[in-house]
């Protein structure tokens, strides 16, 4: 590993210029990368599989992957938009190849019923009973604030049908999270 | 019609704040670690995938090398028995037409006689 900048030096540094660093094959450049960024790439994955050990195997993938693809790049500031595509796309490889998905661990939510991990357990298991399609959609609209448009390039489908997916799969989620009790963490 | 609108985006902010809600600050010690160990995992196969291609196109170039020498051996024999007709071919008018308009073919495409 090469070291470009002092290890107390990476996080006044900005993202681009680390990004630019890794493209020039820095990996502790990279890994600075990886550091600021597993938060928002674990969270989206767990949203989209609701299983923390796959979210987390799908991450460490798309790191992996992301490292080994970086010279490739065409802007360093497309690069946080670029690693989400990358995740993405590894979980729609793994959602083909293996369609079933696990139950939801409801001993984890009697176990640790604080109001957060409830909450987030609700949504997840709402957001389970999307179809796959509508769950991207939703999630990307609602976990990563992207427009309409920028989930159709990302996702490559239609602009109609993605509008569609986010106003179908926010009644459903609404419905579902209604279900799952949402009263009590209002 | 303004009433659906407005309980529509009051659903969508209900919405949004659950997925605000359910964002967890993770510990990432044990992920970097994995990452970093899958990345020197990665850069091994990939050490080891370059040796192998590297014998594989050793092996190859060694087993064609005899053949391509010989058949290398026998055109330039064969160009040296037919270099004096080719010779008087070239030195022909009609020869020497021909190379002008290779060589005019050759300018054009390379776009030397383009304007500005």
């Amino acid at each position: 590993m090469t070291a470009a900048l002092p290890a107390d030096g990476w996080a006044a540094a900005s993202e681009i210029s680390m990004v630019l660093l890794a493209m020039n094959g820095d990996d502790a450049a990279y890994g600075e990368l990886v550091r600021r960024r597993q938060n928002a790439i674990r969270n989206l994955l767990r949203r989209l599989t609701r299983d923390t050990a796959l979210a987390d195997d799908l991450a460490q993938q798309t790191f992996v992957q992301g490292w080994q693809s970086i010279r490739g790049l065409k802007s360093p500031a497309a690069f946080a938009g670029w690693l989400r595509k990358l995740a993405v796309n590894f979980w729609l490889q793994h959602a083909r190849s293996s369609p079933q998905e696990l139950p939801l661990e409801e001993d984890l939510r009697v176990e640790h019923a604080t109001a957060a991990l409830s909450r987030q357990l609700d949504l997840d298991a709402a957001l389970a009973e999307l179809s796959r399609d509508v769950r991207l959609c939703i999630v990307l609209a609602y976990n990563e604030g992207m427009s309409h448009g920028e989930i159709s390039r990302l996702t490559s489908m239609p602009l109609g049908t993605v509008k569609s997916h986010i106003t179908r799969g926010s009644a459903r989620l609404r419905e579902l999270l209604h279900d799952y009790g949402d009263a009590h963490v209002r | 019609m303004t009433m659906v609108t407005r309980m529509s985006d009051e659903m969508n902010e209900k919405l949004l704040a659950r997925f605000v809600g359910a964002q967890e600050r993770l510990p990432d010690a044990e992920f970097m670690q994995t990452v970093l160990a899958r990345m020197q995992q990665a850069r091994r196969l990939r050490g080891r995938q370059r040796i192998a291609m590297i014998v594989v196109v050793a092996s190859l170039a060694a087993w064609i090398m005899p053949s391509v020498l010989q058949t290398t051996a026998a055109v330039m024999r064969s160009v040296a028995e037919h270099a004096p007709s080719y010779e008087a071919l070239i030195m022909s008018p009609g020869g020497w037409a021909v190379s002008m308009l290779i060589g005019f073919g050759v300018l054009l495409r390379a776009g030397a006689l383009r304007r500005g």
